[in-house]
């Protein structure tokens, strides 16, 4: 069953791609990767008052939780444009019950990167996938010569939780905050101590989901298979100086691993997850590994 | 019932000569504290033999200083001074080998046959220390060589065996050739057995599963003769078990292979001080493939493979003044050790877990040790033994670096250590009296295992091991005395042996650390204690009656305890042996009577308690002259009255074979 999903999204994601590909042949040349990023693929792309608006992702998808994403803006004469103001926005629109109701998710302002003024950088944790009920669309602003151009771009994201992978959770805290944890590194993870990113927010409003500062995410990899063993190395995540939470996880062998994860404030009071002990196999809150 | 009749310190056997007479090669154990095995191939070898087609390991339980672990019915580990295979040093004519089992399923005793080797060497303490640094001592294989003979000789043997408890089969042939410029011998072995039955319990089923095996073995060694004095040697051997079963263990052997293969030069010059110039190179490889698929039940199917390749060489110079007898050995050898563990989830979506259980480890090795006796006068014998090694462990698998980084976060890739050893002996003989004292000091570096091994389960205290690269050298300094007493019809000797061990490599429970088998107890990491003591203790008796009947009695105990309370695991309790002996012209018999007292067992490793027992067997050899030829029947009852006990070094309480009736037939021609 899980295997059909898997294929339905993968469909969905192709047909998704192939059509963003048709609009955009007319005004960029579609998946040409951005000059000294191999690694960026074009994943949306729009056209407002001659400007076109390429936005790449790391891979060709984009995917729920944390996800680095670029943005380039072109001229009619087909220059990239740097200093142009640009800030973005992914909002997701549901619609339930014939009712419409929009929100955001945590993302960061777009920043030029260093050395190429014309690629701006940020990232976007998606907290959904896209689907039937809702989608996600990019509002991309940008200013030039004192004009704001304003265009919507739709992102298609897919869901990256499967039946032994899982790099973006959400949680309800004891003290009634929802919070959102996305696991940037290990990416590939690998026998032995793995350094571990997290991204942890909250739910201000249906718009606002900042950093959350000076918390502890508390981590203890598991293997559900092998008798819930675990692994030493693993070393509880503090805030770094970027804003994300750094820590280490220590993986013993190759395999399924469930990291489980306790979130607990800056008083030390455990808001998110549970301690894995004999009787309880596994936190409410949790990454999984498979490798 | 082995052969190994050579007492604690003085009679040791050369290749014929009458009871009780001393050896006088170069390398006489009567200046030396060890014994020999003869691995017998003459006839009058043979007739002193009661199983002549008996494995290796069966020829060394007999021996004293040795006892053998069995985890089942193939493959046991020797322990040489109630110490285990780390703290010795097992060689096949001074080549370094090393088994590729994690779990020690496969001493290099185990890829030998008896027919390949004329005797094992056994040298105590740090008087082993000539081909690698030891604690415990050295037990050397030395191959069967015809030698070059005056004139040409072709000759050989088949034999062919039968064991009833456990139906196994004995096949071979072993052919020879010599003249005075070359010989070659060649040999092929073949055994089969199936499971073994225990002896007789009330109600209860003998038969021990999964107990089975399989091996074969050839081997060929030639030697040419360049020109007097001038001799160089090619010896292989090829040594293949499959569907070995290990009833004390959850896994069985699907393939246990070994290659091992040299070439020597030999210069003995005349009239020279230097009276024998031995230098030889060796490479060896050897394969482990653990098995669980006949397994009915099991937790997790799993393989667990492993390799080591060894390439080495050594130079032995000996030399002979006029009171001395001297020789210095140059030896180095780099040896890689590689084993896997993979294991598969029932989900399939599930990734194979996969780890390096010993991450493919680099071992250097070159030394250098000397030894020299010197005849004092007087009867009185001093003989010096002192040497040095630099000893290098290296990791080559970035895997398995970052694998043992979790529990050793500065973990080095490399680490080397300097092994010195010195030791010395008195021999003094007065009358019927042969006295010695010794006393020896040697250091060794952690095996792999103890160093960098990963998750070993050991299933007899039933914890997962891991090994810890940040240990110091494990010294010991051992004292030895024995005394003999000779005269026309009886002997006595006694000799004891006292190793006091520091820094005592052993594995402790490590709370935090979670297990990785999924029916492993918790998680032991090697560390070291300050102290260990290991006594070891032995008497033998002979008394000559009347005509052609002799009795031989022999007991031995061993105690070794360490720091914190801790009890040695494998340590013998006091064993006893009693032989009444009938030897004719053509027919010799013996009846014989082996018993133990119940083992001081360590419940800290899984040791259980194993009562008192007394086995009693028979015994019978003829043999028949045909022309030139001689044909040899061994017949006899082992456990005659079907006993059921298990040893203090049986794994997991595995009960030892119940009555079992044999004949072995040799053809000599």
């Amino acid at each position: 069953m899980k295997h059909l999903n898997h294929l339905l999204l993968i469909a969905a994601a192709i047909a998704g791609l192939a059509s963003c590909k048709k609009e955009d042949d007319a005004v960029a040349s579609p998946g040409n990767p951005a000059p000294g990023a191999a690694e960026m693929q074009l994943v949306a792309s729009g056209t407002v008052d001659g400007y076109t608006v390429e936005i790449y992702g790391k891979g060709t998808n984009l995917y729920t939780g944390y996800n680095t994403v670029y943005a380039r803006l072109k001229n009619a004469a087909g220059s990239y444009l740097g200093d142009a103001g640009l800030t973005w926005e992914p909002v997701m629109t549901m619609t339930m019950g014939g009712m419409e109701h929009t929100h955001g998710c945590p993302w960061s302002a777009p920043v030029a990167v260093a050395g190429n003024a014309s690629l701006y950088e940020g990232y976007m944790v998606f907290i959904m996938a896209s689907s039937s009920m809702g989608h996600w669309d990019l509002k991309v602003n940008f200013t030039i010569g004192g004009t704001t151009h304003e265009l919507h771009l739709p992102l298609p994201v897919l869901d990256s939780e499967s039946e032994f992978h899982k790099v973006y959770t959400s949680s309800m805290g004891s003290d009634g905050t929802t919070y959102f944890l996305a696991m940037l590194e290990p990416a590939a993870p690998k026998t032995g101590v793995n350094d571990m990113v997290v991204g942890l927010f909250r739910r201000e409003s249906d718009s606002a989901f900042p950093v959350v500062d000076g918390y502890t995410i508390r981590v203890d990899p598991r293997m559900p298979g092998m008798g819930n063993h675990g692994a030493p190395g693993n070393e509880d995540l503090v805030q770094g100086t970027d804003g994300f939470y750094h820590g280490k996880a220590g993986f013993s062998m190759t395999g399924y691993w469930k990291v489980n994860l306790m979130v607990e404030n800056s008083a030390g009071q455990l808001l998110c997850g549970n301690a894995v002990t004999t009787e309880v196999a596994e936190s409410s809150v949790s990454f999984k590994v498979n490798f | 019932m082995a052969l190994a009749l050579a007492g604690a310190a003085m009679a040791a056997y050369g290749q014929n000569p009458p009871r009780g007479q001393q050896e006088a090669t170069d390398d006489s154990l009567a200046h030396e504290l060890g014994s020999v095995v003869i691995l017998p191939a003459s006839a009058e070898e043979l007739k002193r033999e009661h199983k002549p087609l008996a494995s290796l390991d069966r020829y060394l339980e007999g021996t004293p200083g040795v006892n053998m672990v069995r985890r089942g019915a193939f493959a046991w580990e020797p322990l040489l001074n109630g110490m285990a295979t780390e703290r010795s040093v097992i060689t096949v004519d001074g080549m370094r080998i090393y088994g590729a089992c994690t779990d020690k399923m496969d001493p290099i005793t185990s890829y030998v046959e008896s027919t390949n080797l004329s005797r094992a060497r056994i040298k105590s303490g740090s008087s082993g220390s000539t081909h690698g640094a030891t604690v415990a001592g050295s037990i050397d294989l030395e191959r069967r060589r015809e030698g070059f003979g005056h004139k040409p000789v072709l000759g050989g043997k088949v034999f062919a065996g039968f064991e009833g408890n456990n139906a196994e089969r004995i096949g071979g042939t072993a052919m020879h050739y010599s003249d005075s410029t070359v010989y070659v011998n060649v040999d092929a072995t073949y055994r089969r057995a199936g499971n073994y039955k225990a002896g007789y319990r009330p109600g209860m089923d003998r038969e021990l599963e999964f107990s089975q095996y399989a091996k074969y073995n050839v081997s060929a060694i030639a030697g040419y003769r360049l020109r007097p004095g001038r001799e160089v040697e090619a010896s292989l051997i090829y040594d293949k078990a499959t569907d070995v079963g290990y009833p004390a263990l959850g896994m069985d052997v699907s393939l246990a292979r070994a290659v091992i293969g040299s070439l020597q030069y030999r210069y003995m010059p005349q009239g020279r001080a230097i009276t024998l110039w031995e230098t030889k190179v060796y490479y060896n490889t050897v394969t482990h493939i653990m098995d669980d698929s006949k397994r009915p039940v099991v937790a997790m199917r799993m393989d667990m493979p492993g390799w080591t390749t060894t390439g080495g060489g050594y130079s032995k110079v000996h030399f002979s003044g006029r009171s001395h007898q001297a020789n210095i050995t140059f030896s180095a050898h780099a040896s890689s050790a590689l084993a896997e563990m993979t294991m598969y989830p029932d989900n399939p979506r599930e990734r194979p877990m996969f780890m390096l259980t010993w991450p493919d480890v680099l071992t250097r090795y070159g030394g250098v040790q000397a030894e020299d006796r010197i005849g004092l006068g007087h009867g009185v014998d001093l003989s010096l033994h002192g040497g040095a090694a630099l000893h290098e462990n290296r990791l080559e698998s970035m895997f398995g670096m970052r694998s043992l980084q979790l529990f050793h976060p500065d973990l080095s890739a490399g680490r080397t250590r300097l092994l010195p050893n010195v030791g010395g002996a008195l021999a003094v003989n007065s009358g019927r009296f042969t006295h010695r004292a010794g006393f020896g000091y040697s250091e060794r570096a952690p095996s792999v295992s103890e160093a960098y091994g990963y998750f070993l389960l050991n299933v007899s205290d039933n914890f997962d091991y891991m090994g810890n690269p940040d240990m110091r050298n494990e010294s010991a300094f051992s004292m030895e005395w024995s005394s003999a007493f000779r005269e026309e019809r009886f002997d006595v000797e006694w000799a004891a042996s006292w190793f006091e061990v520091n820094d005592y490599i052993i594995g402790k429970p490590v709370p935090g650390l979670m297990p990785m088998d999924l029916m492993a107890a918790g998680v032991k990491v090697y560390t070291q204690l300050p102290h260990a003591v290991l006594l070891n203790a032995a008497l033998t008796a002979q008394y000559r009656l009347a005509g052609p009947w002799q009795v031989v009695a022999e007991a031995s105990y061993r105690y070794g305890q360490a720091s914190y309370g801790t009890r040695l695991p494998l340590i013998q309790p006091f064993q006893y042996k009693a032989r009444l002996h009938y030897e004719g012209r053509r027919f010799n018999a013996e009846a014989a009577l082996n018993g133990s007292a119940a083992n001081r067992n360590s419940a800290e490793f899984g040791e259980m308690r194993k009562p008192a027992y007394a086995v009693v067997g028979l015994a019978m050899g003829k043999d028949w002259g045909i022309g030139k030829n001689q044909l040899t029947l061994k017949a006899g009852v082992d456990n005659l009255l079907d006993e059921y006990y298990s040893t203090f070094s049986d794994w997991q309480g595995i009960p030892r074979p119940g009555r079992n009736i044999y004949g072995h037939l040799i053809f000599s021609f």
